[in-house]
């Protein structure tokens, strides 16, 4: 009991110093994080001056307008909304920059790697708890999304028996159609297997 | 009996009184001493936090400098672009 007390005070006597001590460390790793997205986007600038990407271009058009501002941003945020699919614009701007980047001649891969780091850590050091919950959801979509369906199956096949489930769900179903459908008594109705007996 | 009691001799009612207070002593001493190292580190911490602020502010004011140099080629590709009469 004695020992334990002896630690505890221990802990206790040096808390703030503890806590000072991971404060700054927490603010220093910010610091080099914006250090290195600043470093990126220069090397950037250079490349753009040296002609390697011109107007026209996704990188020159999207991806450095995205750091400029990533770079001024006062906070940071990473995409929740994984689920919804891309529109046909974003779609086509990733095939562009897919290609650009494919190119044997592009000299700013490595630094646009190094710039999509330094903003995964600079999000990581200014908000670490939303960072911890981001890591869970995306956990949770990619790895568990899956178990977790299974287990809900089978809780209700526990409860109702899965075949019978479905079949509630498809008379639900059926039924909802059934509200819905338009009789049409036109040209349509020459194809209905009812016409054809 | 031990060295330091013949130096000082204290009776069984104060060694127990020291032997209680032991665990605060010990915890506080070493605690106080685990602080002082804790807060050379932070201070470490800050100088290498200013240290990079200062880079950064310089990478800034290089991205500027290039930022010109691209604007003065602009300018001139513009010129030369342009018709004599518009010159």
């Amino acid at each position: 009991m004695n020992y334990f007390y002896a630690v505890l005070l221990v802990f206790l006597g040096a808390a703030p110093a503890l806590y000072t001590w991971l404060k700054e460390r927490r603010l220093r790793r910010l610091a080099l994080a914006e250090l290195e997205l600043a470093r990126a986007v220069t090397a950037m600038e250079c490349h753009m001056l040296s002609g390697a990407t011109s107007n026209g271009d996704v990188c020159h058009d999207v991806v450095f307008r995205a750091m400029v501002r990533l770079q001024n941003a006062r906070s940071y945020s990473l995409p929740w909304n994984m689920l919804r699919s891309p529109s046909e614009k974003q779609l086509a701007t990733r095939r562009q920059l897919e290609i650009e980047l494919a190119s044997e001649t592009c000299p700013f891969r490595g630094d646009l790697a190094a710039f999509s780091r330094a903003h995964y850590d600079a999000f990581r050091h200014k908000h670490p708890f939303q960072q911890k919950m981001h890591f869970l959801y995306v956990m949770f979509l990619y790895v568990s999304a899956r178990g977790v369906v299974y287990c809900l199956r089978k809780l209700i096949g526990l409860f109702v028996g899965w075949e019978k489930f479905m079949e509630f769900l498809r008379r639900q179903f059926f039924l909802q159609a059934g509200a819905y459908e338009v009789d049409n008594s036109g040209a349509q109705s020459s194809l209905s297997p009812l016409s054809l007996a | 009996m031990p060295p330091i009691l013949a130096v000082a001799p204290v009776d069984s009612n104060t060694l127990k009184v020291l032997s209680d207070a032991g665990p605060f002593a010990l915890g506080s001493t070493f605690g106080g001493i685990l602080s002082y190292f804790l807060f050379k580190l932070a201070s470490d911490e800050r100088k290498d936090r200013v240290k990079h602020e200062m880079e950064r502010e310089k990478e800034l004011l290089k991205q500027l400098d290039t930022k010109d140099k691209r604007i003065d080629e602009l300018h001139k590709e513009l010129a030369m672009l342009k018709p004599k009469s518009q010159k």
